[in-house]
């Protein structure tokens, strides 16, 4: 008897298990999908707003004025190495997508180029998991801003005595973060060159 | 009932506060108050999933069978949190990406899950939800003045504004791991030893 | 990012330069709670790093077989803590019938570790960090071992401070959280050593 009603509470466990696993599960998908137009637009804004700061270009204030803006004047194209690249119309500007090693995972970044003269027009992180406070301070505006107008190969200095043009602030005590960085920039200095080479030959 | 109400939410802000009196949620205490704006973001996110988990337990008490409940209740809470990682997602992207690390932090963390166990399942969802709600503001203060001592300390800044010139030497320790386990005991040894005179008095 | 890693370099990375407890705080709850002698800690510390070591094998074939075919990414959260739970329900159940002793040692840390943060914090992490099948496996492992390690040595010093006289106010946890301060800088010289994280 005591058998058996042990083998009962334990088909009753799991059917409890299951259902309510279940339940959620469905409440959980049902909102996924409901939202996932709006989750995949808002995404693909936030890359916009950011390749057009990386770019050092003026963001539209309203999103539809932005995808008008890009559908106009922005070309998507898989480059070099078939890394991501983003041209404008009637400008030298280029606008890479690169992934780099950080301390806690993949920094993904948009990197800006005026091919031309070979000079940074700025970086924008798109994904990063740095820790906060310390390597995550790579997205603060200082960090960001940096970089615009100069020229690598880069090298890092402490905190606040960056002066030549291929010379940028480290973070304090993120060492590893600040390295990951170098490490993204130099990458896309040299795609750079070689894009710019391939140009003047052309 | 209201006197009720009123003597939780009164204990689950000071004497049983859950992280310096029953020492829960620690984890997540410690990982996110480097940063005050951090720390906002996770708690507010933590208010809601402890209440709605607390009032799903309670009305679920008597049909969840006593050996699997903490499965059945750790289930419910990551239900709460992806909800409110997918909802921010679609209508606040911006405060999302901010949280987007932190998501799976709220779901290990103990308050929500002891809170559960220890009032949840034997109490109604009402007062459920009152405690809830104040044991995550009981948590989320807790958790704002370590984070505003960290990053001032830290880095110099109060909400990422630079507030100590820079006479201020940073001490990076209070950012990293070992700051964080400091500034919790010497929160804890002021708070028992000011403000709560008498330890015994407490239990 | 994952290949310039090697197997051994998670591991003892695992344990030294990015201690799970130290360095992320994962795992602090249970930590503060059981270390108050060295048996209950060795006892402890050996069921995390079983489970551990299973889970993070688990939940990767899981994910990478499962979650990420069918496009359910988002439920891996919910999934993962099922597994963690389900496992750790399994186990208790056979090592009930198994053995009485193995059951005496380490079966009543079994349900503490359904709620131990680091569990799932492996999960996630090897993850958000793109590990491989092997890569994973020592990542949960080192972590095991280094969240023992970090235990063991944390009981050690809490029996020596048994008798040892304490603020008032720091006794108990106060004086746990300081220790565990001084250990995770202790810790943070394996940086150095390492050179890799």
């Amino acid at each position: 008897m005591a058998k058996k009603n042990k083998t009962a509470a334990r088909i009753k466990m799991v059917v409890f298990m299951f259902s309510i696993t279940f339940v959620f599960v469905v409440l959980l998908s049902f909102v996924h999908l409901y939202t996932k137009s709006r989750v995949t637009r808002n995404e693909k804004l936030f890359l916009k707003r950011s390749v057009l700061y990386t770019a050092d270009m003026q963001i539209p204030n309203s999103d539809e004025d932005l995808d008008i803006f890009f559908s106009e004047n922005v070309t998507e194209t898989a480059g070099i190495n078939s890394i991501p690249e983003y041209r404008f119309k009637n400008s030298s500007i280029v606008i890479y997508t690169i992934d780099g090693a950080g301390l806690w995972g993949v920094i993904r970044a948009h990197v800006g180029f005026d091919s031309k003269t070979g000079k940074m027009t700025g970086i924008d992180f798109i994904k990063q998991s740095e820790t906060p406070g310390l390597g995550a301070r790579i997205a603060e505006d200082w960090f960001r801003e940096q970089f615009r107008g100069k020229k690598g190969p880069f090298t890092y200095v402490p905190e606040g005595e960056n002066d030549t043009e291929s010379q940028f602030d480290a973070i304090t005590g993120a060492t590893v973060t600040t390295k990951a960085i170098k490490d993204i920039v130099n990458k896309v200095t040299a795609i750079n060159n070689a894009e710019w080479k391939r140009v003047n030959n052309e | 009932m209201n006197n009720k109400i009123n003597k939780i939410t009164l204990a689950n802000l000071g004497r049983d506060n859950p992280v310096f009196v029953q020492i829960l949620g620690i984890c997540s205490t410690l990982a996110v108050t480097n940063v005050l704006k951090n720390t906002v973001v996770m708690s507010i996110g933590l208010v809601f999933v402890t209440a709605l988990s607390n009032v799903t337990v309670s009305i679920l008490r008597k049909q969840i069978p006593t050996r699997i409940r903490m499965m059945v209740t750790t289930m419910i809470i990551a239900s709460y949190v992806i909800l409110v990682d997918i909802v921010l997602k679609a209508y606040l992207p911006d405060v999302s990406r901010q949280l987007g690390p932190y998501v799976g932090l709220i779901i290990t963390n103990c308050i929500i899950m002891g809170r559960a166990e220890a009032f949840a399942l034997n109490n109604k969802p009402f007062i459920s939800f009152v405690d809830g709600m104040s044991s995550g503001i009981g948590y989320t203060y807790v958790l704002l003045i370590i984070a505003f001592f960290r990053e001032l300390m830290g880095s110099g800044t109060v909400w990422g504004f630079t507030v100590l010139g820079s006479w201020w030497v940073k001490w990076s320790i209070m950012v990293m791991a070992p700051g964080a386990f400091f500034m919790l005991a010497v929160f804890i040894w002021i708070v028992k030893g000011v403000i709560i005179k008498d330890p015994e008095e407490v239990k | 990012m994952s290949e310039g890693i090697g197997v051994f370099g998670i591991f003892f990375a695992a344990i030294f330069t990015s201690n799970i407890l130290l360095t992320l705080y994962l795992g602090t709850c249970s930590f503060l709670a059981v270390s108050r002698q060295v048996k209950t800690a060795v006892g402890l510390g050996f069921a995390v790093i079983f489970v551990m070591t299973a889970t993070s094998a688990l939940n990767w074939l899981i994910y990478n077989f499962l979650l990420k075919p069918f496009d359910l990414d988002y439920l891996k959260y919910i999934v993962f803590i099922i597994v963690i739970a389900a496992f750790v329900q399994i186990v208790e159940m056979v090592i009930e019938r198994v053995s009485e002793t193995l059951y005496t040692a380490l079966g009543i840390f079994l349900p503490l570790i359904t709620v131990n943060c680091a569990i799932l914090g492996v999960s996630l992490f090897m993850i958000i960090r793109n590990y491989t099948f092997s890569q994973s496996v020592s990542f949960g492992l080192g972590s095991g071992v280094g969240w023992m390690i970090a235990i063991i040595a944390m009981a050690g010093i809490r029996e020596k401070l048994a008798n040892a006289r304490i603020p008032k106010g720091l006794e108990g946890a106060g004086i746990t959280l300081i220790i565990a301060g001084i250990m995770a800088m202790a810790f943070m010289g394996f940086t150095g050593m390492m050179g890799l994280s």
